[in-house]
């Protein structure tokens, strides 16, 4: 066969974000779907009906008969290192879906295996890549902030994901060991680990609720870049995802849930006016950002997991042209290592790895 | 000599069944429970290749393994594609290594061939569909199944992959074309006069299959087995010629059947419902490529014995009643 014009991919796990990562690779001109893996006979004909694609029972099927040059690993973050390390050595690029693993360790196991292998390895840090996180940077990188000086980052608990059921019949995420909250904190650590950069000394505080379950957690974090903050919490209504930006000449706030970025700076005006200003200020660009918004839904274009979208679109773009992926497998331990650094400070121990990749 | 041939019941199964006997090869069938063999000589072994156990036995003690077994129906959900085409493919490489067979001959399929404009010219080392999900079940496997074999090849199986033409011969009525239509005693097709079809007589199949088990040469490799491009036009003539019948033809205009094939594939969709045929199925389906078989000539030695006027003719003769065989399958059935 003659060199492939198109890139193909396939998904190692059939599960709900499956179907997200299909949707959007389905509208990559660069990319081919190769198919989907799944040990789960349901998941599999359920997403083989939904997208009309090849599903396959195990790994080594899925690599003999798909011959994929990507795969996305979508499965429980406790399967991620074995499964990567497997694909790696068998010589496809990898992403994995937050977190990149639980441990450092096993990071770094994962780092030496796309080294060893020559393969690309990758993290799905979709929220990066939302559209506010990407203005923010912009913002920042143009310099239009000034200088950073500090990151707070708070991330809630969407309605009824704080009670995922635990067990046998109940989703992986609310048996780990951190219950919801271990699979909750990936997102806000990639994002305040990316703008602060290197971590330094961490502080954690966290309250438990009378089940004994962790539920809130605070954390300061000393990063090389600035100071940040990072805040998890089960309980606070209503649901929040936001992410501040704190600069020497202005301060951004990205609302992560509906999609705004307001920019707040010193007005130089008599100290009333100064009390009414800002607000309006800040009612007209919710206002502008709100429109903006609706007019995106009603042409199609405001879809879930937008950031996902545009993480790919950025990922393809740079394996077609022969360039490294957008987040690189340093990022991705970047932030494993302050997940690890916080659960060590609550006291949490990282679940097992699952070592066998017989099946996904 | 001894050889197991998966798929031994079926059209082309049973052509390898008698050209291995006639050259003195001992042969061993897998035949799904229930099914016999009426040809003398043959070893039947009962199971199916979605059976461990059944070919673990069938595999032991021979020197060649032939896999033409296949799911082939038209209707059927991946899974039950998957579970024959895929996995049982998987399965009897793994079983034939084991057994550490001489040769393992994969029947594949024109279908993993990607036609990216008419006119095209293919060898084997064009690329492999691209747009196979949109193509049905039995496309979507052959193709996985095909890169499975010489997935195993690459890792020191002694894999041979035949991917034949359109097959016929006789036993089996031949189309009329890819896609035809009886409306009022006259047939429409669904093709241009000038649409090639990759016809593959039976027999001269079954010829590359024992050549492809005699090669060492061709190990690793995959060879388009296809007797002639014909033109639509000749082969309606050459048809009408071989089978005695009279009828008139006519040919539709493939845009336009193309364009109502998107127009209902996209008018389901908005409906959350799949057109039993898309726009894609009817272009591939009829853009012409002309296939090359100058490997196979080259590395197993092969050239067709039986020409297409005079295979039509044996196929036309071995039916006996013009009138008879099977009817013309419907449009979904045949596109794939």
């Amino acid at each position: 066969m003659s060199v492939p014009s198109r890139i193909r991919v396939a998904l190692l796990g059939c599960g709900r974000i499956a179907h997200v990562h299909c949707g959007y690779l389905r509208q990559l001109a660069q990319v081919e779907f190769a198919g989907a893996c799944d040990s789960n006979r349901a998941a599999r004909e359920a997403f083989s009906a939904r997208w009309q694609a090849a599903t396959y029972a195990d790994v080594d099927e899925l690599l003999a008969a798909a011959q994929p040059h990507v795969v996305h690993v979508l499965t429980p973050p406790a399967t991620h290192a074995s499964l990567a390390i497997h694909l790696l050595e068998s010589g496809v690029h990898v992403l994995v879906e937050k977190p990149m693993a639980f441990t450092v360790a096993e990071a770094d196991a994962m780092l030496a295996a796309a080294v060893r292998s020559g393969k690309y390895l990758t993290v799905d840090h979709n929220r990066w890549f939302d559209p506010v996180m990407q203005q923010a940077r912009a913002l920042l990188a143009s310099g239009a902030l000034g200088a950073l000086v500090g990151v707070d980052v708070f991330q809630g608990a969407a309605v009824g994901e704080a009670e995922l059921p635990a067990g046998q019949h109940g989703h992986w995420k609310a048996s780990l060991p951190g219950g919801i909250l271990y699979d909750l904190a990936p997102h806000p650590s990639y994002l305040l680990q990316g703008f602060i950069g290197t971590i330094g000394d961490v502080r954690v505080v966290t309250r438990s609720g009378e089940d004994g379950k962790l539920r809130e957690v605070r954390a300061v974090v000393d990063g090389e870049r600035a100071l940040g903050t990072l805040t998890i919490s089960l309980a606070s209504k209503p649901f929040m995802n936001r992410v501040i930006l704190y600069g020497t000449e202005k301060t951004a706030e990205a609302n992560l849930n509906n999609m705004t970025l307001i920019v707040r700076r010193t007005h130089q005006v008599p100290k009333l006016i100064g009390k009414v200003l800002p607000n309006i200020d800040e009612a007209l660009q919710l206002l502008g950002a709100t429109l903006q918004n609706g007019i995106e839904f009603i042409r199609g274009r405001q879809r879930y997991y937008p950031g996902m979208g545009l993480h790919f679109r950025a990922l393809y773009e740079a394996l077609a042209n022969g360039a490294p992926p957008p987040v690189s497998a340093e990022d991705g331990r970047a932030g494993v290592q302050l997940l690890e650094r916080l659960w060590e400070h609550a006291g949490i121990a990282a679940p097992t790895p699952v070592r066998s990749v017989a099946h996904a | 000599m001894k050889a197991l041939v998966t798929g031994a019941n079926g059209f082309l199964g049973r052509s390898i069944l008698r050209r291995l006997l006639r050259d003195g090869v001992q042969v061993r069938a897998l035949v799904r429970p229930g099914r016999t063999i009426d040809l003398a000589g043959v070893e039947v072994v009962e199971g199916d290749i979605c059976d461990d156990a059944a070919v673990v036995a069938g595999t032991r003690g021979v020197d060649w393994v032939i896999h033409a077994a296949a799911r082939v129906a038209t209707t059927g959900s991946w899974e039950e594609f998957a579970e024959v085409n895929v996995r049982g493919t998987r399965r009897v490489m793994r079983c034939a290594v084991a057994a550490n067979v001489q040769r393992i001959v994969h029947i594949s399929s024109l279908s993993v061939y990607a036609i990216p404009s008419d006119g095209v010219t293919i060898t084997e080392e064009a690329p492999y569909e691209s747009e196979a999900d949109t193509r049905g079940g039995y496309s979507r496997s052959k193709l996985a199944a095909d890169r499975v074999a010489l997935d195993a090849a690459r890792r020191g199986a002694p894999v041979v992959v035949l991917r034949p033409g359109l097959l016929y011969g006789p036993g089996k009525r031949p189309p009329v074309a890819r896609q035809s239509f009886n409306v009022a005693g006259m047939k429409l097709l669904l093709a241009t006069p000038h649409y090639t079809l990759p016809m593959a007589y039976v027999d001269n199949v079954a010829d590359a299959v024992l050549l492809a088990a005699r090669c060492d040469a061709a190990v690793g490799q995959a060879f388009t087995i296809v007797d002639d491009n014909v033109r639509q036009a000749d082969y309606v003539a050459l048809y009408k010629a071989a089978s005695g019948e009279s009828w008139r033809s006519l040919f539709l205009p493939v845009g336009v059947v193309a364009f109502a094939a998107l127009v209902a594939e996209r008018s389901l969709r908005m409906l959350r419902r799949r057109s039993p045929v898309t726009y894609h199925q009817v272009r591939r389906a009829t853009r012409s490529a002309l296939y090359d078989c100058s490997r196979a000539e080259r590395v197993l030695g092969w050239r067709p014995t039986m020409s297409v006027a005079e295979g039509l003719r044996r196929t036309f003769a071995s039916l006996q009643s013009p009138a008879g065989g099977p009817s013309t399958p419907a449009l979904a059935s045949v596109i794939s």
